[in-house]
């Protein structure tokens, strides 16, 4: 026998009205019609988007984003209140997983959709570079929605074994719940397992979530743009996400409570307390939204400087403001004056659910704001582009698959609340137990991920130059014209013994190469020369007519290369008519080295030129300067992931061990003393 | 068979333990050994473009040369040629941009596949029959030096008589990014790069 509060939450299940056939439909209309659209990128790529060299990225990355902003909500709200053992979470928890599950669902592909080779994907498993933003994404992604569809299903079974036993569905339905609930008997042993198996999930849920939306940010913070190159994007992305999240969490909340009269459920207590937590996360995101804009505008210098100025007054100004009001200043004040003016009280739910609304729609708009502008002010601005190929403006196209994922999503969650108590049965029914009123206010997740942050190095080098310029004497009276005194200038070369060998490797030493192996490479055995090169000397001899040394005369050296000759500028001959040019250069083979006189008034010109060998060419090699990038992971980037989503993997592993094998093994040890 | 928690904490310990210890024994110089073919330039040389900007009159015939050499698609401009002005008082100034090949290239950093990459001689290459499109590597580029074919690019018959190939990067195809590679086709034959020659003074 069921009691009537849980025979109302069935009804969810069992009675289904014409209204929602009529949403149903409407909604399969706009999903209809956004794959038609998809189908036509597809076949005409992607120009048919708003998209172009400069705005590479539009619409599809703000889905993305956003999508993956909702999801943090759920999962994370539930998770945190689970782990704190709040008890009044109990009838929201699996709305807002399913919220985690369905937006990962709806966000994850929005990357393949908005990539221009869709039909290549594989190459992420077989050429993946996990030294890649977009790695961390793929990973992150697909392990969080791995971790959020166990944690949607684990506190599902003991329903599943309830409903598979109801009489009002059909055998085929009841099949299905019977399979999914593993032949859940609810003994003390079960139920034991059934919570260690969720409170592990829930611990390892939330680093997992945090990280999720790190990544996310650091496809943006990982570039050198004006805007995004920030570190603390990974935090700032986090509270936004938990923020939208929360919203999310609160919209569904009153919906469902209309649509299903679940209000003997979630209660004004459920929206007063994350009203509570909201109005916090709404001041945690002011105040890193102040902390962003403050920062670079305090010194507003650079790209910056554009950035912010077609933000504040320029062409995204109007929409700024009205992202800014829409996500915060609003939402703050609808929220203080519900939960802090005691004559407001009863208004809690339907203002709680506006400003939500609010701040979801906000949230979408802000992450539009986060990326088109970055893009449309490159640090090269180009202006013989046509106009659409300069500024953004999403299509049709664009706009029906951003409308086809809201839809999905919504059908997704609506289909999914038919075929499951969208109110935990078996949690709420605890609940009747013990009906106390908490208003604990969960800990705000702290984002523990420190980025690196790359240290600029702007060093300005000042090269002074003195030029001495031949000071000509000039002559009381004209000269009378003579006819200048031939020269001869004959050169030799020779080189003096190689140096020690250098005791340093490389250009950088030290740290800054332990550095590069860490995070890039440089290979350890490229053509860092344990030798310097050898010095060649070039010394040009100048002699007059008589075969006298010239003495104080330029004498300029030129070396050809097949691609044109490289000054080496010159030098004044000595005493004994000598100049010489010493070269140490990392040169190989025969080069012609010419040695110039320009001859003057006095004397005339003269030049020379001989062949110099700088030693045999070394075998083929890696570059010692630079830092080529490896194609192979590098222990600095790779390991914290690997090691991060290894762990959680383990953990599913762990916990998926737990509840088919251990869960049967219990069962087995319960039946067998019986018969 | 039942694993104890224990035993399943111990179990993990041992993986862990063994993989760092597997990490730690690969010589570095391992490394090295396997770099893939593609990235080994053929010459030892290492190229750098200087272009003497006080020479520059703005003239576009490296662009026009570029394109006519690579067949480049409409709207992408491998190498373009900007007006700069850093000083209102001191006048604008052509600025050619060709791809920096910069000696740590965000692109190939950001790069999720390996379609782009650095060749020992500094070139940064782009494959664009591994590319997938995710234009990651245009928001990664400081320069703007990156294009992308939004569209099926027009093919003419002397684009289309070639198989494509890395070094010239055509025929051209849709959904790839496309950029300037320093005409490795021209330095295997011992030449400059073709804009070189189209009367842009190279120190």
């Amino acid at each position: 026998m069921i009691s009537k509060r849980e025979a109302n939450l069935l009804h969810s299940v069992t009675e289904t009205t014409s209204t929602y056939y009529l949403w149903i439909a409407g909604l399969s209309c706009i999903v209809l019609w956004g794959l038609y659209a998809y189908i036509h990128q597809l076949r005409e790529g992607l120009i048919v988007t708003g998209m172009r060299d400069q705005t590479s990225w539009g619409l599809y990355i703000t889905d993305f984003v956003f999508f993956i902003g909702i999801s943090h909500a759920g999962t994370l709200i539930s998770a945190v209140l689970r782990v704190t053992d709040a008890g009044w979470r109990r009838p929201i928890t699996r709305l807002a997983e399913g919220i985690t599950v369905f937006a990962l669902c709806i966000g994850g592909p929005m990357v393949i959709i908005d990539m221009g080779r869709p039909d290549r994907m594989l190459n992420l498993f077989t050429h993946g570079r996990i030294q890649s933003s977009i790695f961390w994404d793929v990973l992150g992604v697909s392990t969080y929605l791995t971790g959020c569809i166990i944690y949607l299903y684990l506190p599902m079974i003991p329903d599943l074994a309830f409903l598979a036993k109801r009489e009002e569905f059909g055998e085929k339905r009841r099949k299905f719940y019977r399979a999914l609930s593993l032949g859940w008997t609810g003994s003390v042993e079960e139920q034991h397992l059934l919570e260690k198996c969720i409170s592990i999930l829930a611990v390892i849920i939330i680093p997992l979530a945090i990280s999720v939306h790190t990544v996310v940010s650091w496809i943006f913070a990982m570039t050198l743009r004006p805007g995004w190159n920030s570190s603390i994007f990974g935090p700032y992305f986090v509270v936004g996400a938990i923020y939208s999240g929360a919203a999310g969490v609160v919209l569904s909340m009153y919906i469902l409570r209309r649509v299903f009269h679940l209000e003997d459920y979630i209660e004004p207590i459920h929206f007063r307390n994350l009203g509570l937590l909201l109005l916090s996360f709404c001041l945690i995101y002011l105040y890193f939204n102040i902390n962003e804009y403050l920062t670079t505008g305090y010194k507003v210098e650079g790209p910056e400087k554009t950035l912010l100025h077609g933000l504040f007054f320029g062409d995204f100004s109007t929409l700024f403001w009205t992202v800014q009001s829409m996500v915060v200043f609003v939402p703050l004040l609808m929220m203080m004056a519900v939960l802090g003016m005691k004559r407001l009280y009863r208004f809690t739910p339907p203002v709680l659910a506006l400003a939500s609304f609010l701040v979801v729609v906000g949230a979408w708009a802000k992450r539009y704001l986060i990326i088109i502008p970055s893009l449309s002010v490159p640090y090269l601005p180009n202006a013989r582009l046509p106009y659409d190929w300069l500024h953004y403006r999403p299509t049709w196209v664009e706009w029906s698959i951003t409308a086809a994922a809201v839809a999905l999503f919504l059908l997704i969650y609506m289909l999914f609340s038919k075929l499951f108590p969208m109110v935990s049965i078996w949690e709420t029914r605890e609940d009747d137990a013990e009906r106390q009123v908490e208003s604990a206010v969960a800990p705000a997740a702290q984002p523990a991920h420190q980025r690196l942050g790359t240290i600029p190095t702007t060093s300005i080098v000042l090269i002074a130059c003195m030029l001495f310029g031949a000071s000509h004497a000039r002559a009381a009276e004209p000269r009378a014209a003579k006819e200048p005194q031939t020269t001869t200038l004959s050169i030799q070369w020779r080189a003096e013994a190689a140096s020690e060998p250098i005791t340093q490797s490389g250009g950088e030493t030290g740290g800054v190469a332990l550095l590069d192996h860490f995070f890039a490479w440089r290979p350890a055995d490229s053509n860092v020369r344990t030798q310097n090169p050898p010095k060649i000397v070039v010394t040009a001899t100048l002699l007059d007519a008589k075969g006298q040394p010239l003495a104080y005369q330029v004498v300029g050296f030129k070396l050809k290369t097949s691609f044109g000759s490289l000054d080496y500028g010159s030098r004044p001959t000595n005493a004994e008519g000598k100049a010489e040019l010493r070269m140490q250069d990392h040169r190989f083979g025969q080069y012609p080295v010419e040695s110039i006189y320009a001859g003057g008034a006095q004397f005339a010109a003269a030049h020379a030129v001989t062949s110099v060998d700088f030693g045999p060419r070394p075998e083929v090699s890696l570059p010692s300067v630079g830092v080529l990038i490896t194609p192979y992971p590098t222990a600095g980037i790779a390991l914290p992931f690997l090691f991060f989503y290894g762990l959680m993997w383990v953990m599913f592993f762990y916990v998926g061990y737990l509840i088919i094998w251990r869960l049967r093994q219990i069962r087995n040890a319960q039946v067998k003393p019986t018969p | 068979m039942s694993i104890s928690r224990r035993g399943f904490l111990q179990g993990t310990g041992v993986v862990l333990v063994a993989s760092l210890t597997a990490a730690k024994e690969t010589p570095a110089e391992g490394l090295h050994q396997t770099l893939p073919a593609r990235s080994v330039a053929p010459s030892n040389q290492k190229w750098v473009m200087v272009i003497d900007l006080t020479k520059c009159d703005g003239c576009g015939d490296c662009t026009r040369g570029c394109k006519a050499m690579h067949f480049v698609p409409p709207m992408q401009e491998w190498i373009r040629v900007y007006e700069v002005e850093d000083n209102p008082a001191a006048g604008p100034y052509f600025l050619a941009r060709p791809c920096m090949q910069c000696d740590n290239p965000p692109c190939v950093r950001g790069c999720p596949v390996g379609a782009t990459f650095k060749r020992t001689d500094g070139i940064v290459m782009m494959d664009q029959e591994r590319c997938i499109g995710c234009r990651n590597c245009m928001a990664q580029c400081p320069y703007g030096a990156r294009s992308f074919n939004w569209g099926e690019p027009p093919h003419t018959p002397a684009e289309l008589s070639q198989p494509y190939s890395m070094e010239y990067n055509y025929p051209h195809r849709k959904g790839v990014v496309e950029k300037c590679i320093f005409c490795p086709h021209l330095l295997r034959a011992g030449k400059l790069p073709h804009r070189t020659r189209c009367g842009l003074p190279v120190a």
